[in-house]
């Protein structure tokens, strides 16, 4: 029996898993593009919250947001965000995104031009987050997106569970992203997902004025990277980040992502944020995100 | 236009005999033929001798047939004891620089579930045939890394290779068509499988079975022969020769009066495949022979667009032309007639014309299984590398080109060997000369 278990848990291991593309996985949000994966932890801009669920029922105030980046070669993405308190109960997320992966010459085999292709994915979010004992956090995200293209579409939905523990300026958060059935759910050519197991620490020094979070993922196929996360204000409306992240696969992708956020502007407490990374010869990326709490 | 065309090329014609002016010389072979080792007479050593010493030819190839085939109850399929014995007959009897013999199998059947006849050359081992297995048998012949071709492609016969239908994936696995075989013309197939996008040569050949190695008139009273376009008379410059293409086939009569027929265009020889910028091309053909030229033809994309008559009689003959290339593939090939009725065919010059505006493209987009990666080739480039990413910059696929300016071909597969998703892919195309290297960025579409 027990070599059973063990041979079965092999097996699952050897299975190969392609980590193919899950368009919500693509980071919209700046700091998405800054802290990467690492925003899991460390965000704390309204949308970045929606990442990770177990954080939703910490907000205690309704929020929008609204993001746009600007991909590489003339690909543009968007989302917006609500989290909506769901008095007593926890707090609930719903989220939209749209990429606009752009125009493709088309070409016969042998090289007639045939006019122009487009393509676009959209992408659907629904999160709930529960907040026990003040300090635990629970929470669940379900997802779904679909891909179009010129004569045919794709799509594929998946889930995150978390859990957060938060104590006065620490917070603990253990995470398990992606998991969910082959992908696409459509297509003869499809693969199991590469669901990721996600672990960290977030800490804040100087009342707030400094955050940062180590967290460290870990995938079947790839193999693990750290993401490293530090904010500061040196104003008190003025934050700066940076974020650190080697994913082997990224070959091109810069290890470093930089940002910055205006925040508590005006009554209705409203930010800004920017977030930028460089993808090398591909060419870079920059996020514009704005949020709003009331 | 077309006019003044033909007067330049008028003014070019030359008299006289004379050596054609390039890096290669023409040798000639017959590179298909049997003895008692399939189902032919004779010896293999009896053989070479006979088409080196009577029938004068450069090259002989020996291409027994290995198809389990049997006649009366009796195999002739060549057994692995006679292949090796032959390997080291043709190895002993090539002389550099005097004669060539290749050791060579004629693969598959032409009964009712065959797919054809595949003649496969100085192949390291026996088919494990198959007859029926035509993707089987390209998938072999790439691994085993030698020339091949099809033999006597009758489109009446059974399958004939599928009616040569074109896989992209097997493309490297054919090199060369048989225009004649002993007897028939098969020109329609070689204009066929140059349609449907096989990137093969012209070869003749006369499929001996009798003591007429080298030397088989056929039934229009010619000879049948392959001109080979090698810098030396040696086994691999031949080998190499055959897998580029570089061929003319012919059928000649007397023996003495053979041709030599070369194409280039934009100084590549008849055989290469290259990417090239829209715009013009410069087309020279040289015809050389025994006897006197008749008329010279310029194929585009397997129809004589152009042609040259020779008005006053000559054995050596220069045409020189430009064309005009668009977008996408042209091929052009050259033929030529002489007076006393003797052909000969060149192999094919392949060009993709691509535009600058778009420098990395993939043919065809959007991709179902396989494609090409073609783009605006820098001068004088040593290599080229493309590097597939997905939407999100993770690295799919490093191919690495064959040639500098050739496209390079993606079977829509990461480097694990597993199909792609659909979606949007870029491409990092970096190409090195000795000065500089160029980095072009592309965006293809997989949808399937
Ligand atoms: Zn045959
Ligand atoms: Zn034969």
């Amino acid at each position: 029996m027990k070599k059973i278990i063990i041979i079965s848990w092999a097996v699952m291991l050897a299975q190969t898993v392609q980590a193919q593309l899950l368009y919500w996985d693509m980071p919209t949000t700046a700091e998405q593009v800054v802290f990467g994966e690492g925003c899991l932890l460390q965000s704390r801009e309204p949308q970045g919250l929606l990442q990770n669920p177990s954080s939703l029922g910490f907000i205690k105030y309704r929020t929008l947001s609204a993001s746009g980046i600007q991909w590489w070669q003339e690909v543009y993405g968007g989302s917006a965000s609500a989290a909506l308190p769901v008095r007593r109960y926890g707090t609930a997320s719903f989220s939209l995104g749209y990429w606009s992966l752009g125009t493709v010459s088309g070409y016969t085999e042998d090289g007639q031009p045939m006019g122009t292709l487009q393509s676009q994915a959209s992408n659907l979010g629904l999160g709930y987050g529960l907040v026990m004992a003040d300090a635990w956090g629970l929470g669940l995200n379900l997802k779904a997106s679909r891909l179009n293209l010129p004569d045919r579409y794709d799509w594929g939905w998946s889930s995150d569970i978390a859990l957060m523990y938060k104590r006065g300026l620490l917070s603990g958060s253990l995470m398990v992203k992606d998991l969910g059935p082959d992908y696409p759910r459509n297509n003869d050519i499809r693969y199991p997902q590469n669901t990721a197991y996600v672990a960290g620490v977030r800490a804040e020094y100087l009342a707030g004025k400094v955050s940062g979070s180590v967290q460290y993922n870990i995938r079947k196929e790839e193999g693990g990277y750290p993401s490293l996360s530090l904010e500061s204000y040196p104003l008190t409306s003025l934050s700066l980040k940076i974020g650190y992240e080697k994913i082997p696969e990224l070959a091109d992708r810069s290890p470093l992502g930089l940002g910055m956020e205006l925040k508590k502007l005006g009554r209705r407490d409203l930010s800004v944020a920017y977030g930028y990374r460089s993808y090398g010869d591909l060419g870079n990326i920059q996020a514009l995100s704005m949020g709003i709490s009331f | 236009m077309k006019m003044m065309i033909q007067t330049t090329a008028l003014c070019l014609f030359l008299l006289g005999a004379g050596k054609i002016n390039a890096e290669y010389k023409c040798f000639y072979g017959n590179l298909h033929a049997h003895t008692s080792y399939s189902d032919g007479e004779s010896t293999p050593d009896t053989a070479f001798a006979y088409a080196r010493d009577v029938a004068g030819v450069d090259i002989q190839a020996l291409t027994e047939h290995n198809n389990g085939g049997s006649f009366s109850g009796v195999s002739y399929s060549i057994t692995p004891e006679h292949y090796q014995n032959l390997r080291l007959i043709a190895d002993t009897i090539t002389a550099p620089g005097r004669f060539v013999a290749l050791a060579g199998q004629e693969v598959g059947s032409i009964g009712s579930s065959g797919f054809g006849h595949i003649n496969v050359w100085e192949a390291p081992g026996l088919w494990p045939y198959n007859n029926s297995d035509l993707l089987g048998c390209y998938s072999w012949i790439l691994d085993q890394g030698c020339p091949a071709m099809y033999c006597h492609p009758d489109s009446s016969w059974n399958s004939n290779f599928n009616d040569l239908y074109y896989y992209q994936d097997y493309d490297r696995a054919m090199d060369l068509i048989e225009i004649i075989n002993s007897s028939t013309l098969y020109e329609d197939a070689y204009l066929r499988a140059l349609e449907r996008g096989w990137h093969v040569g012209a070869s003749a050949n006369q499929d001996n079975h009798r003591r007429d190695w080298g030397n088989r008139v056929n039934s229009y009273g010619n000879i049948p022969l392959t001109g080979i376009w090698a810098d030396t008379l040696t086994k691999p410059a031949v080998l190499e020769a055959l897998q580029s293409r570089r061929t003319t086939a012919m059928e000649v009569s007397p023996a003495s009066d053979r041709i030599n027929l070369l194409l280039s265009v934009d100084d590549r020889y008849q055989g290469e495949h290259f990417i090239r910028q829209e715009g013009t091309v410069k087309i020279m053909i040289q015809a050389s022979a025994g006897s006197d030229f008749a008329s010279l033809y310029l194929y585009t994309n397997g129809i004589p667009e152009d042609t040259f008559k020779v008005v006053q009689a000559s054995p050596m003959v220069t045409w020189e032309l430009e064309k005009n290339i668009g977008l996408g593939t042209v091929y052009y090939h050259a033929k030529a007639l002489q007076s006393d009725g003797d052909r000969a065919w060149t192999s094919p010059v392949h060009i993709d014309g691509v535009s600058e505006k778009n420098p990395v493209v993939t043919w065809p987009t959007p991709i179902k299984n396989y494609a090409r990666i073609v783009f605006t080739p820098l001068p004088a480039a040593v290599s080229v590398k493309a590097v597939i990413y997905d939407l999100s910059g993770k690295l799919v696929k490093e191919i690495i080109g064959s040639q500098p300016d050739q496209p390079i071909g993606w079977n829509g597969k990461d480097a694990k060997g597993r199909q792609v998703l659909n979606g949007v892919y870029f491409i990092r195309l970096e190409q090195k000369s000795a000065t500089e290297t160029r980095v072009s960025l592309g965006k293809t579409m997989v949808s399937r």
